[in-house]
């Protein structure tokens, strides 16, 4: 009480800093957008003369496709795994998850090892059908929506589940008791209820689809990614790979827009009464082996076989006379990987438990709006965010130099720095998700209590929110690292020379076809990925049926 | 030193960086299905119609195809570089590895096809009846493409001399551990080629002379050329 | 010297105004009820004056120092202010020592908490944790946890809205007394009537926004200044001087005057002659609540004790009970 200060002082430094975070993840997007003001025209003559008409096609089909694909199979098994019982199926309600922890760009290879033109399928194909015995094409825009929708259809069975569970069971039951039978209460009731659910699973398949260029370069499949990875990689003319990454920006908006449009004016998330779960009929015969081998073939295809060749792959490597020294690779890799998950870990999740915060203590409009627009950054493609931070270095070296701070090289080899910004951008905003629904758990007296016992807000942030939200924070170091230690494009676009990760030597030798190399860090990936699908497995089966 | 145990074509001209390793990209055929007279020995017989659906290539985004293309635009001039780009547009089955390509045309999918020499020295090693062989590209003319795999000190480097002789180790006395694993060429003429390549490849075989800088900066014109020529 | 005053504070939220040029005073170790219902703007006007909502307009001052107005604003942290909610809000990854420890940032720690669990007749819980009391231990450590650091005015906030109405009463008579003892001037927000008169030394009753009026229990139970404040604090019913009886509305106001009477202060006689109906009677356990019809037109309520029974449809002749006056409200309510 002895001394005064101006609470808009201390209001104003939270909601400054949730600000400053925000701006930092919308600067590089923005930058990006408004070259689109200033078009190089002979870029885009050329361009749309060449090849982006076909990318553009391209990547419009495979979007579908890949939409369409992961909304059948996953609501489908979502569908088969709530309303009915049959053997395995409780395992499979959490086994169907399992290929969030494969990367596309690790199935992609295995598939064209095995499957692929000259993969050991087609060698024994074609010496027992001859030598131009027709065989589906894996080497097309077809098989690359397959590997997609294989490891990306647990989105949309997430979503669906969750949305069955929380809000369609109730509904179900009462059209049952109103006359409607069991397949009319799914189409007229439960199929629009969990439609949010749908849309929202199809619009991040698509995002998921949008990032990567490293997978569909296997499947040879060229979308308008690949265009701004072959045009920066290729030319290095910033503003024509900047201004070939807008359209990748504009279809991942289009993406939005559709799972708006399919959406309609029903709200996600809306909660029905208590969540009983559906009741499931148990199916017999013919109908339960069906249902069985359907999820049993998607559970060996899309995770347990790829581990299992991988595996192989691996002991064979290792124990072979081949004599390569891969062990004598593998920390420097896998130190590359782990400095680089650490620092992007410990900067997201601190960014957004202060940004958390100020929506506790600073503006609350500002700061809504500043959490909204870091959310932006996980819907941004990793081209457009790699170009995006590309451009805003460039831009604040060029400043620094100005004024006569220029670093050197500073941008110019791609630092280390350069790439956990765009890191920072893109994985922000699920850790500021998580982190957001843990500190919105802390009831608002519980924070009033501390602050009139004569907590400020940093020590109320230190000794309430931090302990009550300690799991969230967890969940949230959790899922950026997991993310950051999968993400490819971004690490392809801005890597610094040398500096190559896990997922980079990957993709390098599946490049020189050297798989049963490439197995041993690909396995060290999935593993790690196993951690968020284990966390998310036990928050599906661990809430009410 | 260094100047001495790598010829200058192979380093920088301002001394910047120096070549260590060379990776040749030439042509390569089913040696069950084809004569070694028949195949093609230059890059622009490739886009003969006669090799229509019989060669593999690899793709645009690919560093070495492009660089392969900026030296057809910085020695053919771009009107001939484009006329035979479109021609391997027209003819060849695009796949995205070397590997592959090597594959396709040991399965029988192609008959012939353009990759780096060490490609095809991995898969001998691993398998020495592979039915895929190697002839060297444009020896009657300027000589095979290579690119270089090189070392130079940066600006800033904190030790400037353990930096510079580690590169001279590497350029002569290191040279054999740089290439035995990865079937590379030498780039000190004075050292030999691991046994397999000089065995199966040969060391008598001219080479593109064009400064690797040349063609590098030749680089993104090759990929507009590519697509101009509508090659994938 | 005033722990509290209020000078003209107003905040709206967009375009509601949820408090309205509020101005009040509190005395040295004065408790104030602050009633009205819900939405009133009474929790609203408790978050400002602890800090956490800024004032649109208007200054409050604290223990004589402004807190908020004239270019000030003290963070919350600063005010010396307690805080107890609905809800309890205790720490709940704290034991009940830490929890009541938590603002205590001088001197004998252990010894204030200890004092104020002996305080709060909760002496040996201080290992437990939050989730290991009852509703009513939980709200004592709240109290305590707000009173620990000696603050220079306590807030509640419907403090007792959680409780089973059993136990409400006697935990609510506690936290008077404590608040007695500990000589606290504080500010209690409740929507119950009842707690505000029973627990008050005053009692402001708020209505959109405004204080309608702030005064003893007594007087605004007895003597409303608004047909709101009477009916909100009480079971009311209004009639008109000069058009009802006289024997209800007494025979010195103007005509044209309305009044208020309770169930109380109105009693009746079964009587042909009478110039009401019974209409209709609920049982209220202690006694029979009538609803009569007048044949001047008006509508008032009698209780009566539960012993006699007296039939719908009664002709009756009722009128004030000895010592009951009616009461005038003004005509701007």
């Amino acid at each position: 009480m002895t001394s005064t200060s101006w609470r808009p002082s201390s209001t104003w430094g939270w909601s400054a800093s949730a600000i400053v975070a925000a701006t930092l993840v919308v600067v590089p997007v923005g930058m990006l957008a408004t070259s689109v003001l200033s078009p190089s025209r002979d870029v885009w003559a050329q361009q749309w003369s060449t090849r982006l008409p076909g990318e553009l096609v391209t990547t419009a089909v495979l979007l579908v496709g890949v939409a369409v694909g992961s909304i059948v199979l996953g609501a489908g098994l979502a569908w088969l795994v709530s309303a009915y019982r049959f053997p395995g199926s409780g395992t499979f309600g959490w086994m169907l998850i399992l290929p969030f922890a494969m990367p596309s760009y690790i199935l992609g290879f295995l598939t064209l090892s095995t499957l692929g033109r000259t993969g050991p399928v087609q060698d024994a194909w074609r010496s027992a059908f001859g030598q131009d015995a027709w065989f589906p094409a894996v080497e097309s825009l077809g098989g690359a929506i397959v590997a997609f929708t294989l490891v990306l259809y647990p989105y949309v069975y997430l979503l669906t589940r969750a949305a069955l569970r929380d809000q369609a069971a109730g509904a179900y039951q009462a059209a049952r008791t109103l006359g409607a039978g069991p397949s009319e209460a799914a189409r007229r009731v439960v199929l629009p209820l969990v439609r949010p659910a749908i849309a929202a699973g199809g619009a991040v398949v698509m995002m998921e689809t949008l990032t990567d260029f490293a997978t569909v370069q296997y499947f040879g499949v060229d979308t308008v990614s690949v265009g701004v990875f072959r045009i920066w990689r290729g030319t290095y003319d910033r503003d024509a790979a900047s201004e070939i990454a807008t359209l990748v920006l504009a279809f991942a908006l289009m993406a939005i827009g559709m799972e708006r449009v399919a959406r309609g004016r029903a709200k996600f998330g809306q909660s029905g009464g208590a969540a009983s779960g559906l009741d499931r009929r148990v199916l017999t015969g013919w109908r339960a082996v069906l249902a069985t081998s359907t999820c049993a073939g998607i559970v060996l295809g899309a995770f347990v076989g790829p581990v299992i060749q991988l595996s192989v792959w691996a002991i064979r490597e290792q124990t072979g006379n081949r004599g390569t020294p891969l062990l004598d690779q593998y920390p420097g890799y896998l130190w590359h990987s782990v400095q680089l998950v650490v620092v992007t870990v410990v900067i997201c999740t601190l960014v957004a438990f202060v940004v958390a915060n100020a929506r506790r203590f600073g503006g609350r409009r500002t700061t809504q709006l500043a959490s909204r627009a870091i959310a932006v950054g996980y819907a941004v493609p990793g081209p457009v965010v790699g170009i995006g931070v590309l451009l805003a270095t460039v831009a604040v070296d060029r400043a620094l130099g100005r004024i006569g701070l220029g670093l050197p090289g500073f941008v110019a080899t791609g630092s280390l720095l350069v790439l956990v910004y765009a890191y920072t951008v893109r994985f922000l905003a699920p850790g500021l998700s998580a982190v957001e629904s843990g500190v919105g758990q802390v009831p608002e007296e519980m924070t009033a209590s501390a602050r009139t016992l004569g907590a400020p807000p940093i020590e109320t942030a230190r000794r309430v929110h931090v302990p009550l939200a300690r799991a969230s924070l967890f969940t949230a170091a959790v899922l950026v690292g997991v993310d950051a230690l999968k993400e490819l494009p971004i690490v392809l676009l801005l890597r610094p020379f040398g500096f190559d990760t896990l997922p980079v030597w990957v993709y390098n030798l599946a490049s020189e076809s050297r798989y049963e190399q490439a197995a041993l860090p690909a396995l060290s990936i999935i593993v790690v990925a196993l951690l968020p699908v284990y966390l998310l497995s036990r928050r599906l089966e661990g809430s009410p049926r | 030193m260094l100047d001495g145990a790598i010829p200058p074509e192979l380093s920088d001209p301002d001394h910047l960086w120096y070549g260590l390793t060379l990776r040749a990209r030439t042509i390569v055929y089913n040696t069950d299905r084809m004569d070694v007279a028949d195949v093609p020995t230059h890059y622009a017989d490739l886009a003969d119609p006669e090799w229509k659906g019989r060669v593999c290539m690899r793709d645009s985004s690919n560093v070495y195809q492009q660089s392969l293309v900026a030296s057809l635009i910085a020695e053919d001039g771009d009107a001939e570089a484009l006329r035979i780009v479109t021609g391997w547009a027209n003819n060849a089955e695009i796949l995205n590895n070397d590997v592959i390509i090597l594959e396709s045309i040991a399965d029988g999918l192609c008959d012939v096809g353009i990759v780096n020499h060490y490609y095809l020295g991995r898969k001998l090693e691993e398998d020495p009846s592979f039915p895929v062989g190697l002839v060297w590209a444009e020896q009657d003319g300027r000589g095979v493409h290579v690119n270089i795999s090189g070392g130079g000190i940066t600006k800033y480097s904190k030790h400037p001399e353990q930096a510079r002789q580690f590169l001279e180790w590497l350029a002569t006395d290191g040279q054999g551990i740089l290439v035995d694993a990865n079937h590379e060429y030498p780039a000190n003429p004075s050292v030999p080629p691991e046994p397999l390549i000089a065995e199966e490849f040969g060391t008598d075989f001219t080479r593109d002379p064009l400064q690797a800088s040349v063609f590098g900066a030749l680089n993104g014109d090759a990929v507009r050329l590519m697509d101009e020529a509508g090659y994938r | 010297m005033s722990a509290l005053v209020l000078d003209g504070v107003s905040k709206r939220f967009d375009d509601v105004v949820a408090v309205d040029d509020v101005s009040l005073q509190l005395g040295e170790h004065e408790l104030l009820a602050l009633v009205g219902p819900s939405g009133c703007g009474k929790s609203t006007l408790l978050r400002m004056i602890a800090g956490l909502q800024p004032p649109e307009s208007g200054t409050i001052e604290l223990g004589g120092q402004t807190v908020d107005g004239h270019g000030v604003a003290v963070a919350p942290e600063r005010r010396g202010v307690g805080l107890v909610f609905q809800e309890h809000a205790l720490f709940p990854h704290l034991t009940v020592d830490d929890n009541v420890g938590f603002g205590v940032r001088d001197g004998d720690r252990g010894g204030r908490v200890a004092e104020m669990l002996e305080l709060v007749g909760l002496r040996g819980y201080g290992r437990r944790y939050p989730h290991e009391l009852s509703g009513g231990e939980r709200q004592r450590v709240a109290l305590a946890r707000a009173l620990a650091p000696r603050p220079t005015l306590l807030l509640l906030d419907e403090p007792f809205a959680s409780l089973d109405p059993n136990l409400r009463a006697r935990v609510r008579d506690d936290v008077a007394s404590i608040l007695r003892t500990t000589r606290t001037p504080a500010v209690f927000v409740t929507h119950d009537q009842n707690e505000s008169l029973a627990i008050g030394d005053r009692v402001a009753v708020m209505q959109a926004g405004r204080i309608a009026q702030i005064d003893t229990p007594e007087r605004v139970f007895h003597a409303p200044t608004s047909r709101f404040v009477a009916a909100f604090m009480g079971e009311a019913s209004f009639l008109i001087a000069g058009t009802e009886p006289p024997a209800l509305t007494g025979d010195d106001l103007p005509a044209g005057t309305t009044v208020m009477v309770r169930p109380d202060d109105v009693t009746f006689e079964p009587t042909d002659a009478g110039d009401a109906l019974i209409r209709s009677a609920e049982f209220r356990g202690s006694a029979w609540c009538y609803t009569l019809q007048l044949d001047s037109g008006g509508e008032l309520r009698s209780t009566r004790s539960h012993l006699e029974r007296i039939a719908v449809g009664t002709r009756v002749a009722p009128r004030l009970r000895p010592g009951h006056r009616p009461v005038p409200i003004p005509i701007s309510s």
